[in-house]
């Protein structure tokens, strides 16, 4: 390609030598173009204003324009830079330093079915491109987005290494019980699955539309926000070769402070006494000739108690994690020949989690080709991907086999491994065999981690097509067909030396369980665009008709196995199949849209738009939906009488907005509007019976059910100021979603305990405020700073016909949250707890339950009855709602030095720490974190004030879920920090590189934060807004640090 | 520009033919079902679908142990639980008479059988218009007749009157249901039982593969149940007599439990189980894992049988289940599944014993006959001697009211665990006195339990659902 360059140099030479011998007076003009820095730049483009006469630079920045007119200008342009014109005056030496194109307002923003220039939006938009995500490494696109967007909440809930872990928030949560993830729209088809199977390197940028007006144009989806990823094309006339290749090591970024064994046998041994002396007041009977089973405590505790040094003392934690490698090659082509352009771009991604047995291998392709034929357009996108991950359970509660759960409740007396080297099972309830101390039965994590096979493989294909004819008059038409497919399967394997959980099982071989499964999504889009573009002098018109329908299967089958007889062969084949389903499930959606946006000389901008959605998710009655959006934008800076007004010399631009729209949403199940019967089988006959089949009601007819809706006005302000030294953006946005899909309780008369409905209405409103500054001077420095800030204000307007609150409960049933009039949707409804009862006198002194006793928790009557209620005494006590969220970021460069850095933060929401039921319980029965060395004893001796007293039967309500469990979440993040150094490109050039550039980076480095568990964005349940916030056993997150390398050829 | 033309026609019609895919055939373009269950206006039809529908009732029992084991037993001077954990709050305040309108168990209890009336009201509002073989169509209105009857008959003994839906409720004609009253209940209750009786509606038995079903016998012996839950000792005498005889009183009570002889002439009804089947078992009931853990059995339990050779101590016993640390009561015993890990034993809810006793009963409480050769001594003395007792004489029972507590105490030592301790002691009076000598006390309102807070919000009106007084 480097001959290529040489050989269109030297015919363009030649031409404009041609052109050139027709003037009189004729020049040869020569000299260098550089950037900023001195750094020459190749492949500038070089033209004479007005002719077709030019040459680019060479290698070394050089050019030379034989036979050019004395009185001519020389245009100069390159990518990235401002163009620059520049007289020949009878000059023969011209030498230019090309500016950084800082003229942002000229960017072109996508908004959905189009383009629009920065300057004319109108709406609110916020924008990511590539190079923002450029120098910020990471394996899901969707973490380069964090604390950049103000509005925009990204919060990474666990670690995982397969991804798909990551929740996007846009302006709050509308919904109840229909979903609160935005829309993505992938090179204009909507995606629902395999987002994190997007390679980040091949974005070319990110659009984020905030406001409904934005939104609407893709209506009913478009209330939780849409998130629209374009990605690269070739661009320039020779093929350009990138390589970006990465190499991490991961470790978990936080360990929990758990109790050691001497700490841990103390709390047991005294909480088993505790609750003996409970029963017995005064009682002297020795530890193992106590009446109860639980009022002793395992004789195996005795050498901890007295001290005995070099005991087993395992921290489980360090069993399960480890260091993890991680590495990364993508290497891209793109260019254009002719009328076309392409790009190319494959990825290897091999990832360790920090849970020992987890990773992923990812390998991505790309083929992006745009082309022109005479008024034809035609283009392709084509991306597949494939990966296989081997999973463990890492978010499930011990009891269901989770493996950091068990690890943090599993005793730390017991080895992990015997001295003949096989697992020990002693956790499963070696103490509750023989006398049962009643101690919780934990499966060895290290062996539940490592004996599972979990593998999944999953396929994605995207892919679109588009034809487009160009009418003459601005009047292009367009149609697409686009699709996606997404497979997975699963292979699942629970062998025999693994024990069932439980005293039962203890540590005795299990029967096998054997699972496979696949599903395979399969999702069409069809879309006809009509788009009418024209200028007229200062008047700027397009318009645009869009009709497009959409439709969606999802395949299932799974099937389970049993009756292994050894562990040899693990698939279905080797078992007898016991249970197993299969089932599709589909959905469409037909559309139609029409836009107009308007703009006179960038001064006065003009939009409106209507789309209509039909759904397959609703009912005959009220099937279609209409979304209707509009939206205005004036530039004051280009009114004269601003310019007059002296005071205001330094505001460069400034645009105010204003927009309203109305989206929709309708992500439900796709089948609520029917009445369904499902299966439930029952056993007769004689003998010990047969299976008989049986049909149950399993949901109502529905025909009512219907769009929820939500109407948005946004005012946003833009300013730049002093040079560009200062941007400014502010918003202000105010939405009703009303109509809101809810599972309203219903009397059970009625057969249900829910049903679903289109009742109430939440309010969101709230500011988002993003100030920036950048500049580059001229000694070569130059930097980037952004900080945001946003804060959003959650309310319930109305619920139903009488208001009733809705109360759900998280994993535990009594983890209680409600969702009511005024207030945020899904607080937590907890008794409050407000220290411990210090000494009986305290405990006289103040309502409590019937059978608490000094040490036990007090909580606050909060009704101010004098009896305490579990039920009445209940309080709205937080939610997981941040009372604002801010972040900041920013690039340094200086020659081929750079240093970036991004720090994100929320601050005043609450989490629910579940965990804390285990590990903070004062039980003994499992163990537990050091908060349990702050415990009450004895009056004299009352700890802290808030810890409770041990024993193994709590008394007065201690186990009962309470403000006990919920903590702080406030936090700030060092999301990444990167330093570079980019080669000079004198020295790389002798060997065709344009761009060299090594760096290191470290992710998620630092959390500050009052949070005790693994990490602050946890929320174990993403898709239901009733009962968010809850952490109960998760993967935690690692602190990675890479080292990394960019190459790009010319 | 010729191939220009061509191209314009080409995209004209191509967007043509898309435009009119998706429009012209809209309804079936949006009229999306799922695969893996039917829409409802599809079944109810044939007699096949009501087969299915009714399966589905008798299903619905099969998810109720928690009634028997917590509401009955656990409530009653059977079972006891000396200290609660976190999970077992709920059945810790249930027994020591401290629950609240906000047990989870109740809450539970009332959603599952107002899902299982709603069932057999999918049927019974459809039945009728049905076009299929007469015999059967009877049969099924008088299972789900049976079912339903079953159903509200346990919720009036737990919660007293509560709002009955006799059909298909709207969520808007369900906001209006209030409590019924009493004499409604019973005529609810018994009505349904009496038209399943009077119609004929269900065989007195099933050939093979039928066998489970209700039956006519079944359907007596709850109406039986029904008549001296609601004090009308006579008319149980009349349902009673008749069905003295048609059963069994098997010599070993110990084959009535034996997994290898389900259905035997003893039993009237079982929720039915079935092991090998993914799904149809039952984790073991009961069941403990070291025989020290036997810690659930009151003092009053425990002692019972003390110092007679009562065949019946023996069914207490706990057994070791081969290849796990599990120990079963004989009387539920059963090994288990290594496919499935279930367990397979029937609950049977309705067995001959207990005609038997309720006859006794009854006719004592229409009157009390000191003749040594009465009816009502000769059915006592029938479940008295299978246990290998010697009879009771008439001197020992010389009133009406020490008859009753014979027969209390018979039916005590002849049905533990399988749920009927509580409603016994509530229906023949002695729950205060059997709870004292367990260190408990019962409140007077507490004979019935507080109504679920969840479903008087739901409601959210007093004047049709109130709470319970004392709660």
């Amino acid at each position: 390609m480097i001959r290529m360059l040489f050989v269109m140099t030297l015919l363009m030479t030649v031409a404009s030598v041609s052109v050139a011998q027709q003037k009189a007076v004729a020049l040869n003009v020569s000299g260098t173009v550089t950037d900023q820095t001195g750094e020459p730049l190749i492949g500038v483009s070089v033209l004479l204003k007005g002719t077709t006469m030019g040459v680019v630079t060479d290698l070394d920045g050089n050019y030379s324009l034989k036979g050019a007119p004395g009185d001519g200008i020389l245009v100069f342009s390159y990518m990235g830079f401002a163009t620059q014109e520049i007289a020949i005056n009878g000059k023969t030496s011209i030498n230019v330093q090309l500016q950084d194109d800082t003229e942002l307002l000229d960017e072109l923003v996508v908004v959905g079915y189009g383009v629009q220039k920065k300057r004319d939006v109108s709406t609110a938009i916020s924008q990511l491109k590539a190079e923002d995500m450029a120098n910020l490494p990471s394996s899901d696109f969707r973490q380069s987005m964090a604390g950049k967007m103000p509005g925009v909440q990204v919060m990474q809930t666990s670690g995982d290494p397969e991804g798909n872990n990551i929740m996007i928030r846009v302006r709050g949560v509308s919904s109840a019980t229909a979903g609160n993830d935005p829309l993505y729209i992938v090179d204009g088809v909507p995606m629902e699955s395999g987002l994190s199977n997007i390679n980040p390197s091949d974005i070319e940028s990110l659009e984020v539309l905030k406001d409904a007006s934005a939104a609407a144009i893709y209506g009913s989806r478009g209330s939780n926000g849409v998130i629209i990823i374009t990605t690269k094309n070739g661009s320039s006339d020779h093929a350009t070769v990138s390589y970006d290749g990465w190499m991490s090591i991961d470790n978990v970024s936080k360990k929990i402070d758990l109790m050691n064994a001497y700490q841990y046998a103390e709390l047991s041994a005294e909480a088993h006494t505790n609750a003996y002396l409970d029963l017995h007041p005064g009682g002297t009977e020795a530890n193992g000739s106590r009446p109860e089973s639980f009022s002793n405590y395992p004789v195996e505790l005795e050498p901890y108690l007295q001290g005995v040094p070099g005991l087993t003392d395992t921290d489980w934690q360090d069993a399960i994690f480890r260091t993890g490698f991680s590495t990364n090659h993508n290497i891209s082509v793109s260019g254009k020949t002719g009328d076309t352009k392409y790009f190319v771009s494959a990825n290897y991604m091999s990832k360790e989690g920090v849970i020992i047995n987890s990773d992923l291998k990812k390998y991505s392709f790309r083929l992006n080709l745009d082309g022109k034929y005479k008024r034809l357009s035609y283009g392709a996108n084509m991306s597949p991907s494939y990966s296989v991950s081997n999973r463990v359970n890492a978010s499930g509660s011990y009891s269901s086999g989770g493996v950091v759960q068990s690890a943090l409740v599993s005793c730390p007396i017991w080895p992990v491994y015997n001295e003949d080297g096989s697992y020990n099972w002693q956790g499963n309830g070696y103490w509750r065999i023989g006398n049962d101390y009643q101690h919780n039965e934990v499966l060895n994590p290290v062996a539940l981690a490592t004996l599972i096979k979990d593998k999944v493989t999953r396929f994605n294909f995207t892919g679109r097509v588009f034809v487009g004819f160009d009418f003459g008059g601005g009047l292009r038409f367009q149609t697409s067909f686009g699709g996606n497919y997404y497979g997975a399967s699963n292979e699942y394997y629970r062998p025999s030396s693994l024990p069932l959980l439980g005293k039962d099982y203890y540590d005795q071989a299990s029967n096998p369980v054997g699972e496979a499964s696949t599903s395979s999504t399969y999702n069409w889009l069809v879309e006809n665009q009509l788009t009418w573009s024209r200028d007229f002098g200062k008047h700027s018109i397009t318009a645009v008709a869009v009709q497009s329908a959409q439709k969606e299967s999802v395949k299932g089958v799974w099937v389970q196995a049993t009756d292994y007889p050894n562990d040899y062969i693990q698939t279905i084949t080797g078992g007898t199949v016991s249970d197993g389903s299969s089932q599709t499930t589909q959905w469409s959606l037909a559309s139609y849209l029409a836009r107009v946006q308007y703009s006179y000389d960038s001064k006065y901008m003009l939009s409106a738009a209507i789309r209509a959605d039909g759904s397959s998710r609703f009912g005959k009655n009220n099937r279609w939906g209409y979304f209707p959006s509009a939206s205005v934008a004036w530039r004051f800076t280009n009114e004269d009488f601003i310019h007059k007004i002296s005071a205001l010399k330094w505001l460069e631009d400034g645009k105010l907005r204003f927009s309203y729209g109305e989206t929709g949403n309708f992500s439900i199940g796709n089948y609520e509007h029917l009445s369904t019967m499902g299966i439930e089988n029952y056993i007769l006959g004689e003998g010990s019976g047969s299976l008989v089949s049986g049909y149950k009601p399993t949901s109502v007819d529905n025909p009512d059910l219907t769009w929820e809706k939500t109407r948005m006005i946004n005012v946003g302000l833009d300013l730049l100021a002093f040079d560009g030294y200062i941007s400014f953006t502010g918003e202000f946005y105010n939405a009703d979603t009303y109509d809101m899909l809810q599972n309203v309780l219903v009397p059970r008369s009625a057969g249900y305990g829910t049903t679903l409905m289109n009742i109430g209405k939440v309010n969101n409103h709230g500011v988002e405020l993003t100030l920036g500054s950048r500049h580059s001077y001229a000694n070569g420095l130059s930097y980037t700073f952004n900080a945001t800030w946003a804060k959003n204000w959650n309310e319930v307007k109305a619920l139903g016909e009488n208001n009733a609150p809705i109360i759900s409960s998280g994993s535990v049933e009594h983890a209680y949250y409600i969702t009511e009039v005024g207030k945020p949707i899904g607080s937590y409804y907890l008794l409050v707890q407000d220290g411990i009862f210090e000494s009986e006198e305290e405990l006289r002194a103040y309502p409590h339950f019937d059978n608490a006793k000094p040490g036990d928790f007090k909580f606050v009557d909060v009704n101010g009855d004098g009896v305490l209620d579990v039920n009445t005494d209940r309080a709205v006590v937080g939610n997981y709602m941040p009372d604002f969220s801010y972040g900041f970021n920013g690039q340094l460069s200086w020659k081929g030095l750079d240093l970036s850095f991004a720090f994100q933060g929320v601050y005043g929401n609450e989490i629910l720490n579940l965990n804390r039921r285990y590990l903070d319980n004062m039980e003994g029965n499992t163990n537990g974190t050091v908060a349990s060395l702050n415990r009450w004893h004895s009056p004299d001796d009352p700890g802290d004030g808030l810890t409770n007293r041990a024993n193994r039967k709590q008394t007065g309500y201690n186990s009962r879920t309470s403000t006990w469990h919920l903590e702080d979440g406030s936090y700030l993040r060092l999301q990444n920090l990167t330093v570079g150094y980019t080669l000079p490109s004198k020295w790389t050039r002798k060997v065709h590189i344009d761009k060299c550039r090594i760096y290191f980076s470290g992710n998620n480095l630092v959390t500050w934060t009052k949070y005790s568990g693994y990490n602050p964005e946890v929320s174990l349940r993403n898709s239901n807004a009733l009962t968010p916030g809850e952490d109960y056993g998760t993967y935690p997150l690692s602190r990675t640090f890479m080292i990394g390398v960019n190459i790009t050829t010319f | 520009m010729i191939m220009l033309k061509y191209i314009k026609v080409a995209l004209l019609l191509l967007s043509v033919v898309l435009t009119t895919t998706v429009t012209s055939c809209s309804e079936s373009f949006f009229d999306l079902e799922p695969d893996d269950e039917v829409t409802g206006d599809k079944v109810y039809k044939t007699e096949n679908d009501f087969e299915l529908a009714v399966n589905a009732c008798y299903s619905k029992l099969q998810t109720q142990m928690d009634f028997y084991i917590e509401l009955c037993e656990y409530r009653s001077d059977d079972l006891t639980l000396n200290a609660p954990t976190a999970s077992t709050q709920d059945r810790y305040d249930i027994d020591n008479f401290n629950e609240t309108s906000a047990n989870g168990i109740l809450d539970d209890l009332w959603e599952n059988f107002d899902n299982g009336i709603y069932r057999c009201n999918k049927i019974l509002d459809k039945i009728d218009e049905a076009d299929f073989d007469q015999s059967k169509k009877l049969q099924y209105k008088g299972e789900a007749l049976f079912v339903r009857a079953l159903t509200l008959f346990n919720m009036y003994r737990v919660w007293g009157t509560v709002p009955a839906a006799r059909r298909v409720l709207t969520v808007s004609e369900s906001l209006k249901l209030g409590r019924a009253t009493e004499e409604e209940m019973y005529t609810y209750i018994a009505g349904d039982l009496e038209q399943v009786i009077d119609e004929n509606m269900l065989p007195a038995s099933y050939s093979s593969a039928d066998v489970g079903r209700a039956t006519s016998g079944a359907a007596k012996a709850l109406l039986a149940k029904v008549y001296l839950t609601f004090k009308r000792p006579q008319e149980a005498v009349s349902v009673l007599s008749g069905m003295i005889g048609t059963y069994e009183l098997l010599d070993d009570i110990g084959m009535v439990f034996d997994v290898d002889n389900k259905m035997n002439r003893e039993v009237i009804f079982a929720v039915r189980y079935n092991k090998t089947v993914v799904g149809e078992g039952h984790g073991a009931w009961y069941s403990i894992s070291n025989l020290t853990d036997d810690n659930y059995r009151t003092n009053t339990l425990t002692h019972l049988y003390d110092g007679t050779n009562d065949a019946r101590a023996a069914l207490l016993e706990y057994v070791k289940v081969p290849d796990v640390n599990v120990y079963l009561m004989r009387k539920f015993y059963d090994t288990r599944d290594e496919s499935t890990r279930q367990y397979g034993a029937d609950n049977i809810l309705l067995r001959y014993a207990d005609v038997v006793l309720m006859y006794a009963e009854a006719l004592n409480e229409v009157a009390y006959s000191g003749d040594p050769n009465s009816e009502a001594l000769k059915m006592l003395n029938l479940v008295h001697t299978r246990a290998g007792l010697e009879p009771i004489d008439i001197a020992d029972v010389p009133s009406q009211d020490d008859f009753r507590k014979a027969v209390m105490l018979e039916r005590q030592k002849e049905f533990p665990y399988e749920g009927h301790r509580w409603f016994d002691s509530v229906r023949l009076g002695g729950a205060k006195e059997a709870a004292a000598a367990d260190g408990k006390v019962i409140q007077d309102h507490q004979y019935l339990y507080p109504i679920p807070s969840s479903e008087i919000e739901r409601i959210n009106d007093t004047s049709l659902l109130w709470q319970n007084p004392g709660y």
